[in-house]
């Protein structure tokens, strides 16, 4: 044997003894890698929204002992929110909110209560929702997702440059909205709507391309609604807004059962979605408290004027029921028995 | 052929950036004066805005056109900076692949699903697939500019450096 055959035989078994003694010099009590989950939102980081999953987080860091982690990228900040739903549905993120706002397409069946002036308030649509959730739980399996929990966001009035007590007063102003359906509606009342994103809303009205904003009052002080608007009308256009917490099922069955139970104790010891809806109401109640400080009036219209108001807009419900299928008409007829309508 | 089509892609770019100018003139015209805002308009404009960036991509590469930097390459000997380029001209075919690969899927994806914009209804498969559409176009007429280095850097020495881009315009 030559000399370098000897020194590159020895380099070998020298490289082989490392490499099979690793295992053994591992430091003791080395944990393998944590399992990671995450979570995109559109809501921004001091909403409740964000609070409550940063808890629920939390939580499950704990109950796991370090073994899972859900990681929450608030303000769109991991996906666009055209791009959440996609995204949980194929796999790309573990979980994630199903917002009732953003069903153009996939899952546009799950939001009958959704629809303009369905729900007149928080309770009403809290109450129907828990009637519909074997409904919004076979719809969301079938596209593989299991539904965890079901919340809000608070109800959808209009910001204006003048009050908007009547239904007279609709007509002809120029209204922004967010989708279709919000666009139907303000066409139905009588306004002209205008397509504008949520980011743009505050130059929006500050430089008068539009009249008024249809969004939540919740969003007067954090977006500074109050500097541009100085009327906040109160038209209930939808009671709430849905959101479901989803878990791609294949990511669910993929954890072993001690970090599944972890993870349902972890939403049970949170209260999470009691949680979610009681902190919509007072958020919903800060904000109308808060208005008048701000310098904003509040316009109350009458209830025959929303009623007038609910009765135009049904001819959207029948435009989405056009195009979501027996699906959604046997949504649609569930809420309807559960709202008592 | 591949000029061709190049200059032609880039041509409707330019056209579609006129159509973009002309959409949102008459949607703030009829929203200032008539208070009758367009809602197509802003949809219609996105789509288009992503249309003109991708169909010009070839066109835009075959002129030189794409920002380039050569601090370093401009000072190597002409034969290194010959081969130099054919490399980096493969990554970037490689790059182009595994971004039309992407793309593609994430298009057709959307196709599967009948996913359409938040308003007006459109179907986005069609702005989304405008996009590997572009890049493919690219691909094509990089791997046209591979070849010709990979030529020019085997041909004789005296001759050996980067090739110009064949649109380059004086």
């Amino acid at each position: 044997m030559t000399r370098w055959t000897w020194i590159t035989t020895a380099l070998a078994a020298l490289a082989l003894a490392a490499g099979g003694a690793a295992p053994l010099i591992l430091p003791v009590g080395a944990q393998p890698k944590p399992v990671v989950w995450n979570l995109p939102h559109v809501a921004a980081p001091t909403y409740y929204h964000t609070l409550n999953l940063n808890a629920l987080a939390a939580k499950l860091k704990e109950k796991s002992q370090g073994r899972m982690e859900i990681r929450v990228h608030p303000a769109s900040s991991l996906y666009p929110s055209h791009e959440i739903i996609p995204a949980v549905i194929e796999g790309r993120v573990e979980i994630a909110p199903v917002v009732s706002g953003y069903l153009t397409d996939v899952l546009l069946e799950i939001g009958p209560l959704d629809l303009p002036f369905m729900t007149s308030n928080l309770e009403e649509h809290r109450k129907a929702a828990a009637e519909l959730r074997p409904f919004f739980t076979e719809m969301l399996a079938k596209k593989g997702l299991r539904l965890m929990a079901i919340e809000a966001w608070p109800s959808q009035h209009v910001f204006a440059h003048a009050p908007m007590r009547t239904l007279a007063d609709w007509k002809g102003k120029k209204i922004r909205v967010y989708g279709a359906d919000s666009a139907n509606s303000a066409r139905f009342l009588g306004a002209a709507p205008v397509n504008i994103a949520f980011g743009e809303v505050y130059s929006a009205l500050e430089k008068k391309v539009v009249d008024g904003a249809i969004t939540s009052a919740t969003n007067a002080e954090p977006m500074k609604f109050f500097e541009v608007a100085k009327f906040i009308n109160y038209w209930y256009l939808a009671g709430a807004g849905s959101e479901w917490l989803v878990v791609n099922q294949k990511a669910w069955d993929a954890l072993p059962k001690d970090l599944q139970q972890a993870v349902s104790d972890s939403f049970k010891e949170t209260r999470y979605e009691d949680k979610e809806w009681e902190d919509a109401k007072a958020w919903e109640e800060k904000a109308r408290k808060r208005l008048p400080e701000l310098g904003m009036t509040i316009v109350d219209p009458a209830r025959e004027e929303i009623e007038k108001a609910r009765k135009l807009a049904r001819a959207g419900w029948d435009i989405w029921l056009s195009r979501t299928g027996a699906d959604g008409k046997r949504g649609f007829e569930l809420a309807l028995k559960a709202l008592g309508r | 052929m591949i000029g061709w089509t190049s200059k032609a892609a880039g041509l409707l770019a330019g056209l579609g950036v006129l159509a973009m100018a002309g959409l949102i003139t008459f949607d703030v015209l009829m929203r200032y004066f008539l208070d009758r805002p367009q809602l197509f308009v802003d949809e219609l404009a996105s789509f288009l805005q992503v249309f003109v960036v991708f169909a010009g991509l070839a066109y835009t590469f075959r002129a030189g056109g794409h920002v380039r930097v050569d601090l370093v390459t401009s000072s190597l000997p002409r034969p290194v900076r010959a081969w130099l380029r054919a490399v980096t001209l493969a990554l970037g075919l490689a790059f182009l692949a595994a971004v039309i690969w992407v793309t593609a899927q994430s298009g057709l994806s959307a196709y599967g699903y009948g996913r359409v914009s938040a308003v007006m209804l459109y179907p986005l498969w069609i702005p989304m697939l405008l996009i590997p559409a572009g890049l493919l176009l690219m691909a094509v007429a990089m791997l046209a500019a591979f070849v010709r280095q990979v030529r020019l850097s085997l041909g004789p020495l005296e001759g050996r450096d980067e090739a110009p881009p064949p649109d380059r315009r004086a």
